[in-house]
């Protein structure tokens, strides 16, 4: 099963593990600290206040992070991981099939404006339905998921369009 | 008889088909974007225009908003959008003087094609009811005793409001501090709240507020019907009169003839005593600047607020 | 009387018949990842310009309550709050639909909805005018401090993992200062993009941070995507009711506070339902519950973020200040019907002003059969559906949401990039909210700390300002409270588990 979402976060690494993961999140967010304060130089007194002060919170907690994790385990702390929250062994995860999700996604959001809505999204659509499927392939299910995508697709463009008003980009095709 | 009547007949049927050549814009729904969320100025005279426009052309009006950047993101996305005269923008006077000036909107004021500005907004100094100064002079008088005390909220930096109190700042001779909000609803609630000492905003303002606040000059150039016992800044003499302009634009492929068509349009809309009403129970003065005024009003707007970014510093480098 | 003439005048057919169209939509609207309530009211505005004024509000408050509680269904069942005002609902709805009470969850929000909904219109209708003052008071000193407020709700949100909370909220921030600042007119890390300078869309952020990494996790397993639970089908009504009177002090608390944070300009009901759930985990006996599908934790949300639509109509119509967005909107639509908004309204303009609250309070009930109904029918669909079909359908409501807020495609852009970002961070450990909350209080935290600074050194007081006020004293101690209590709490614990004695026990019962 997934990690739990919510507000505790995400899955953590097991007790007595170093949280490396979170370990070079922290180490990013250092440099993007530094590169937010770089900028700052060129704002106004009253525009850049808050970029540095965030700026600086931002490095100084990853810092304390990196601290809490490389510091030599004793009891749980802040940052430490939870010991309840381990990740389950369950189905195995797909990681091919995330990133096709991805690239769909990407792909569509950037052809969006070019092509249009109307195509772009059919295809994705489609594409993301391919990738999303666990279930045989037979002809009937093909067709029926075809027809689906497109009147899914349509249903939304013309609620859009008709009822709410919406002008939706319009490319080389619709 | 018969040649007769063959002659009006013929000659009807030739102004028919002037009218129906004349009329044949528009012929479908006409979309007009508003570059600003919904609830604020441009959408409210927009919606005034609604009805008239409805009524004058038979064709619907569909109002549109595509808000962002301080209405840059529409006006950058002008050109790119059809010419045949079925989509119009709304802009507004001193933002796309001001905004290529400043930064990098994504447009150049040039780009934009204006076909009318078909009202403005006059600056207005205003004060909530229980304020201490009962005058302008008050306000001036203080501020001369104490610079830099008086704080006036008003609707973003470098934005037609912060221009406006720096004229009127040097116009009067005084120093007082601009307090920068996130829009007119916002500038209000500090005011109504005693958080600031005043604001610069437009008579709209004090025209939704009227229980609450006392407009203390206007920038018009004359006296306002809706508030009579209001002074003009010049008639203090404070030579000001300035505001908030708002029109309509095109984008850029439209045909000449269909940019006439749609200034003619407008100007008659702006004509209509009871649109001229309920535009001015709104606190908004009607102006009729069409097409062929257009440039020559721009040139001059262009000059005065180049003048005053220089000397606030805010011109880009 | 005058009063009962306004409510028949409230129970007209057409007004009834708006009233239930206007939930019926606003409710599907508002299910709808990234189609806001704003937007739903902004549709139906040009139709009210035919109808009389208090018909035309009864739509719009109507579509507007609809929209803030159709929020509810997508956050408990897709893990996606259908608008900012639903963010909290997810904490809570969304993991007790993985466990099967996606039914009972839906139910309590439409109790809770209701709930809320009555006690905010019910303050409009009785305490408009003194309550309006309230908004005045709030400075910009306030709103920094009722921002820093929100913040510190992050520690109390992520006990465990509070440095991560903190460096997400910290990322919030500094998204919400994208584009051109207020204060400065700076144009701030735009990279010299154009798609940037708009700043990043707080809905274009909350869809891409919660809707992005649920598709990727969908498609990586073939398991469903919610646990059918076929014991306990069908709405569950006398469940969830019993559940709700038992925790009546929770509801009333929560649509308390959700009225007086719709009352405040400029915060809604994304602030408001936040307060709510820390308040509400923070008096609860179970506090470590929440998080993990606790029934009143979806109360407390649901019933704040639709008082906020009562709240917000109090300086609305009072001020002529718009409360909420969908306020500004509204507050549009009555000026060229030519109303004036202000106290005048509630003595002149009496029967327009009560057979809109009357309206109001009657849309409000009708969410009941309204909401369960179409509860139920989203319910069985997203189970019955397969994945192939409803991932796809997520995605493309992701795709139109975004669009739809500005009808800009640079949005969808924005919302799929910080999408992939915020599937990255959850997988390290940094969770969505806090860089949410961070986006959602950046720009209301920084403008008032700016101004705070301003109006002070212009008073000669910068410390007065920010230390000197009363209301932002009393918001500084909540948040010291909020900030404190779970360490006050664990250390509490950890002392009664190391040898309690019967008196700690009842001191601390409540």
């Amino acid at each position: 099963m997934r990690k739990e979402s919510g507000p505790n976060g995400s899955r953590t690494s097991r007790r007595g593990r170093r949280d490396w993961p979170g370990m070079i999140g922290a180490i990013l967010f250092i440099l993007l600290g530094l590169w937010v304060l770089q900028q700052s130089q060129s704002m106004t007194a009253m525009g850049s206040i808050f970029p540095r002060a965030i700026g600086t919170a931002m490095i100084v907690f990853s810092i304390c992070l990196l601290i809490v994790n490389l510091w030599p385990r004793k009891a749980a702390r802040d940052g430490a991981p939870a010991p309840e929250e381990t990740v389950p062994p369950g189905t195995a995860e797909s990681t091919p099939r995330r990133l096709a999700l991805a690239g769909i996604l990407a792909a569509w959001v950037l052809l969006l404006p070019v092509i249009g809505f109307l195509v772009t999204s059919v295809l994705a659509f489609l594409g993301i339905l391919v990738v999303s499927n666990y279930d045989a392939w037979t002809p009937r299910r093909a067709i029926g998921y075809i027809a689906t995508a497109v009147v899914v697709v349509a249903a939304f463009y013309l609620l859009l369009v008709e009822v709410l008003l919406v002008p939706m980009p319009a490319g080389l095709l619709f | 008889m018969i040649r007769r009547t063959f002659a009006t007949a013929l000659a009807a049927a030739t102004m028919l088909a002037a009218a129906g050549a004349a009329m044949a814009y528009p012929d479908k729904p006409v979309t007009y974007i508003i570059p600003f969320n919904p609830g604020g100025e441009s959408d409210i005279t927009a919606r005034l225009q609604q009805p008239f426009f409805e009524e004058l052309t038979g064709q619907s009006l569909i109002i549109k908003y595509q808000a962002g950047a301080g209405g840059a993101q529409a006006w950058s996305q002008l050109n790119q959008m059809s010419g045949d005269g079925h989509v119009i923008m709304g802009t507004n006077l001193p933002h796309i003087i001001l905004q290529p000036l400043t930064s990098n909107p994504g447009y150049e004021t040039d780009d934009l094609t204006n076909i009318y500005m078909f009202h403005y907004t006059p600056d207005a100094i205003i004060v909530s009811k229980d304020s201490q100064f009962k005058t302008l002079q008050d306000l001036i008088d203080y501020a001369k005793a104490n610079p830099g005390a008086v704080t006036f909220a008003g609707s973003g930096t470098n934005s037609a409001n912060h221009l406006a109190l720096q004229r009127f700042n040097e116009l009067a001779g005084v120093t007082t501090t601009y307090i920068p909000f996130g829009g007119t609803g916002p500038s209000v609630t500090a005011l109504l709240g005693g958080q600031v000492m005043a604001g610069m905003g437009y008579s709209t303002v004090a025209a939704n507020h009227a229980d609450d606040t006392r407009m203390l000059a206007v920038a018009t150039e004359e006296r306002m019907a809706l508030f009579p016992d209001v002074p003009t800044f010049k008639e203090l003499g404070i030579d000001m009169v300035s505001g908030a302009y708002r029109g309509i634009a095109v984008p850029a492929s439209t045909p000449e003839d269909i940019r006439k068509e749609l200034s003619d349009i407008i100007d008659r809309i702006n004509h209509d005593p009871d649109f001229i009403k309920r535009m001015e129970e709104g606190g908004f003065v009607v102006t009729n600047i069409g097409y062929d005024q257009i440039d020559a009003f721009m040139a001059q707007k262009k000059k005065e607020l180049s003048a005053i970014a220089q000397q606030m510093g805010i011109l880009k480098q | 009387m005058g009063m009962f003439d306004y409510l028949f005048q409230a129970l007209t057919p057409l007004n009834l018949f708006l009233a239930v169209t206007g939930v019926v939509l606003g409710t599907v609207i508002g299910a709808l990842p990234g189609l806001s309530a704003t937007m739903a009211v902004a549709v139906l505005v040009p139709f009210t310009f035919a109808m009389d004024p208090a018909t035309g509000l009864i739509a719009l408050g109507a579509i507007y309550t609809g929209a803030i509680y159709g929020g509810s269904f997508s956050a408990i069942l897709v893990n996606t709050p259908g608008t900012p005002s639903a963010i909290a609902t997810t904490f809570d709805g969304f993991p007790m639909a993985k466990r099967g009470d996606g039914n009972l969850a839906v139910t309590l929000a439409t109790l809770a909805s209701v709930i809320g909904g009555l006690v905010g219109a019910i303050a409009l209708m009785l305490l408009a005018p003194p309550l309006a003052k309230v908004a005045l008071a709030f400075g910009p000193p306030e709103y920094f401090w009722l921002a820093v407020f929100g913040l510190t709700l992050i520690s109390a949100l992520s006990v465990g993992n509070m440095l991560k909370g903190l460096i997400g909220a910290c990322f919030g921030l500094l998204l919400s200062m994208v584009g051109v600042a207020v204060i400065g007119g700076d144009i701030r890390f735009t990279m010299g993009t154009q798609v940037l300078l708009g700043g990043i869309d707080v809905i274009a952020a909350l869809i891409g941070l919660y809707c992005i990494p649920v598709v990727i996790d969908l498609v990586a397993t073939p398991d469903p995507h919610l646990k059918v639970s076929t014991e306990r089908s069908g709405f569950r009504l006398k469940e969830a009711a019993r559940i709700a009177w038992t925790s009546k002090f929770n509801l009333i608390r929560s649509s308390v506070i959700g009225t007086v944070v719709g009352i405040l300009p400029g915060a809604g009901g994304s602030i408001a339902s936040l307060v709510s759930y820390s308040e509400a985990r923070r008096s609860s006996r179970h506090p470590e519950r929440f998080g993990t599908g606790e029934p009143d934790g979806v109360l407390a949300t649901e019933s704040a973020n639709n008082a906020t639509v009562g709240g917000g109509f109090i300086p609305t119509l009072v001020l002529g200040i718009p409360g909420t967005p969908p306020d500004a909107v509204i507050l549009g639509a009555l000026l060229v019907q030519g109303i004036r908004t202000g106290p005048a309204l509630f003595t002149e303009g009496a029967s327009i002003v009560y057979t809109f609250i009357f309206g109001l309070l009657i849309a409000t009930l009708l969410m009941l059969p309204a909401g369960l109904m179409l509860g139920r029918y989203a319910y069985k669909s997203i189970i019955t559906i397969p994945k192939a079909a409803l991932v796809p359908t997520i995605a493309l409501m992701t795709v139109i949401g975004s669009y739809a807020i500005n009808n800009n495609a640079d949005d969808v852009i924005v919302m799929v990039a910080i999408g992939f970002v915020g599937w990255v961070l959850n997988r390290i450990g940094f969770a969505p909210s806090p860089i949410v909350l961070g986006i959602v209080l950046g720009q209301i935290a920084e403008q008032g700390f700016v101004q705070a600074y301003l109006i002070g050194n212009a008073q000669g007081g910068v410390l007065s300002m920010f230390f000197g006020r009363p209301i932002s004293l009393g918001i500084v101690a909540l948040a010291l409270l909020t900030l404190f209590y779970p360490f006050i709490m664990s250390k509490w614990r950890a002392r009664r588990a190391s040898g309690a004695t019967a008196t700690a026990e009842a001191g601390r019962a409540e």
